[in-house]
């Protein structure tokens, strides 16, 4: 509790010491030997289709990051993001940060992307709770707050995690470890989710595997959430193969099977916000729908040639067969301009886990420099 | 005048001698460059192996018609080696390969990720080289058993031509390696890549040698994949030193991130 206080009390500090970072930078470029700018622009229309009405938004977005010299007395990691929407002009980081070496700690501090994948799809070990490969995630994958990893050889080392979370007063934090063992990454890992929901504080463990049999990628991974109103055991198993075809191209399969022991598809859940989802009150009738639910994720990518590919997500709750599809197609220009489009429908009731008649559409132009 | 007969019998003598003392010796040389096909390898290595190496290079992919230019930068000692690319798309993707594995960091989410083992064998970011071809480290005859099929003249330069087969119980990207290497300079001028059922799967020609440090070396290689059509990509060796100093912690999973 008391780490907590401390890091709530960082939480000014940390925000000051980014600002005070960005300006020290800023008037050292000038004395930097080979100060690079890079980022990306895009433009980007989401339209969607729901009860017979279609709507669209349509933004751009300028993407800069600094890239300093190596020589820099600090080194900053930083990429900020400009947002045009309509008349709406939004400025903010992805990432702003500093790394220090201190002691045998590599510490990260400020604004940080934190992503503990292992190539599954659905991550249920995350620290930020979300689908890997489901688009709207990547842009939530940033966090406020300070880590320290502490390396113990060169594949193991134990990383702690701090951040804050909007809306309350403590921190949400982490240990997790990370090894490999005959050709495996193996990570061990522990979060605390602190929550003023009914169930209180949510702590999540967590277990993961990667590495080869045969010709076959296999991953699988073991999740324990637990807090005062849930308790949830998740087990999952995957598995990726890829093959070229003689004319050049190359088809990549993936599989998965998730099942969440605990978990009751008539309350709603939804995987990606159990602790809103916990607060929702419970009903005589919901409490004798099945305690387990089951997933299978596939994920097909036809990469056509080195520009151009199309591919297929697909979520399926076993339970009522509801289906998410999210077909996806991108091209490179030879402008160098990156086309994507990447679409979601459903297929199922909408009382059904994953059904609904919407459908989403996302275009993307975007230019690298 | 005697005395003169004598001295000018034994001038002639000693040329004799000065002269098949150098014939044997030459036959001696000339039979010292009937080089065995793992020493013509091994002098190969001793030009392209690395022990410890800093290198900036560019790959030009072409294909269809279009080409694309990917800029990276990598270390290398005997077993691992760390590559990071610097062109904008692809900047900050780094990979590290440490044996036989390979982990890949995606700059965007800060992901670090171990590839699966059939990924390996993939164009590495798109282009005609695999992951193992550019990060593969172990020296050749530890995993090919040579042998020397002749010597012949390629692009203008005297070469000899050996055949590799993968020694039984070694895991390889390929069975069996037709190598060219330049007589003089020991640096590999072409070489073709076969599958074990004969087919023939990559194709590489060294289009220029730069003398390094004193040793000749590749700078510039184009490979072509023979099972894509019409793709081929350039190797371009921008800078390389030779047997820097590689701190320990820049083959972990530490630096990659």
């Amino acid at each position: 509790m008391k780490i907590v206080q401390i890091n709530h009390n960082t939480k000014k500090l940390i925000r000051i010491f980014a600002s005070a970072i960005l300006i020290f930078s800023l008037f050292n470029l000038s004395s930097a030997s080979a100060v690079d700018l890079g980022g990306e622009v895009s433009l980007i229309n989401n339209l969607s289709y729901s009860d017979s009405e279609l709507d669209g938004e349509l933004a751009s977005e300028l993407e800069l990051e600094w890239y300093l010299p190596y020589d820099f007395p600090l080194d900053i990691q930083n990429r900020m993001v400009i947002t045009a929407e309509g008349s709406d002009l939004d400025i903010w980081f992805k990432k702003l940060y500093l790394r220090q070496k201190i002691g045998p700690l590599t510490a990260k501090i400020g604004r940080q992307p934190v992503s503990w994948s292992y190539g599954a799809l659905i991550n249920p070990v995350d620290y930020s709770l979300g689908a890997e490969n489901l688009d709207e995630e990547s842009r939530a994958k940033f966090v406020d707050g300070v880590e320290l990893y502490y390396p113990i050889n060169w594949g193991t080392g134990i990383t702690f995690l701090s951040t804050d979370i909007e809306g309350e007063k403590n921190h949400k934090w982490s240990l997790r470890g990370r090894t490999t063992y005959a050709g495996y990454d193996l990570t061990a890992s522990y979060i605390r989710t602190p929550s003023s929901g009914s169930g209180g504080n949510l702590d999540r463990y967590g277990l993961t595997a990667k590495g080869d049999l045969g010709p076959l990628g296999v991953y699988g991974a073991f999740g324990l959430w637990e807090n005062k109103s849930i308790n949830y055991d998740i087990y999952q198993v995957g598995t990726d193969y890829s093959y070229h075809f003689l004319s050049g191209s190359q088809l990549y399969l993936q599989g998965e099977y998730i099942l969440i022991d605990g978990a009751e598809a008539d309350e709603g859940f939804d995987f990606f916000d159990v602790i809103q989802n916990e607060n929702q009150p419970e009903t005589e009738e919901q409490n004798s729908a099945s305690d387990k639910m089951e997933f299978i994720n596939t994920n097909i990518n036809y990469e056509i040639d080195e520009f151009s590919s199309i591919g297929l997500i697909t979520v399926t709750y076993l339970g009522d067969g509801s289906t998410l599809f999210i077909p996806k197609y991108s091209y490179i220009f030879s402008s160098n301009l990156l086309f994507e489009l990447r679409g979601t429908t459903a297929v199922g009731d909408d009382e059904e886990v994953l059904g609904g008649d919407q459908i989403g559409l996302e275009l993307n132009l975007s230019y690298t420099f | 005048m005697k005395m003169k007969l004598k001295v000018k019998k034994f001038s002639n003598v000693i040329f004799l001698f000065i002269l098949i003392t150098l014939i044997i010796f030459s036959q001696q040389i000339s039979a010292g460059e009937q080089l065995g096909a793992e020493e013509i390898i091994n002098r190969r290595d001793d030009n392209e192996y690395i022990i410890t190496a800093y290198s900036e290079a560019e790959m030009i992919i072409k294909s269809g018609g279009r080409t694309q230019v990917k800029e990276m930068r990598a270390w290398q000692d005997k077993n691992n080696s760390l590559a990071e690319f610097t062109n904008p798309r692809d900047r900050g993707t780094k990979f590290l390969k440490r044996g036989d594995d390979i982990w890949m960091f995606f700059p965007e989410a800060e992901d670090l990720v171990k590839i699966s083992g059939h990924m390996l064998e993939q164009g590495m970011m798109g282009s005609d080289f695999s992951y193992q071809d550019i990060l593969e480290s172990d020296k050749l005859t530890d995993l090919y058993d040579f042998e020397l099929l002749g010597e012949v003249e390629y692009q203008g330069r005297p070469a000899y031509k050996l055949e590799g087969v993968k020694v039984p119980g070694k895991e390889v990207s390929y069975y069996r390696r037709i190598v060219w290497i330049d007589k003089e300079r020991f640096v590999g001028l072409r070489e073709e890549l076969y599958a074990e059922s004969g087919r023939i799967l990559k194709e590489a020609e060294v289009l220029e040698v730069e003398k390094i440090d004193g040793r000749w070396y590749p700078v510039h290689t184009v490979m072509e994949n023979k099972l894509r059509k019409n793709t081929s990509t350039e190797f371009i060796v921008k800078e390389i030193d030779f047997n820097v100093e590689i701190d320990d912690s820049m083959f972990t999973l530490e630096r990659l991130r």
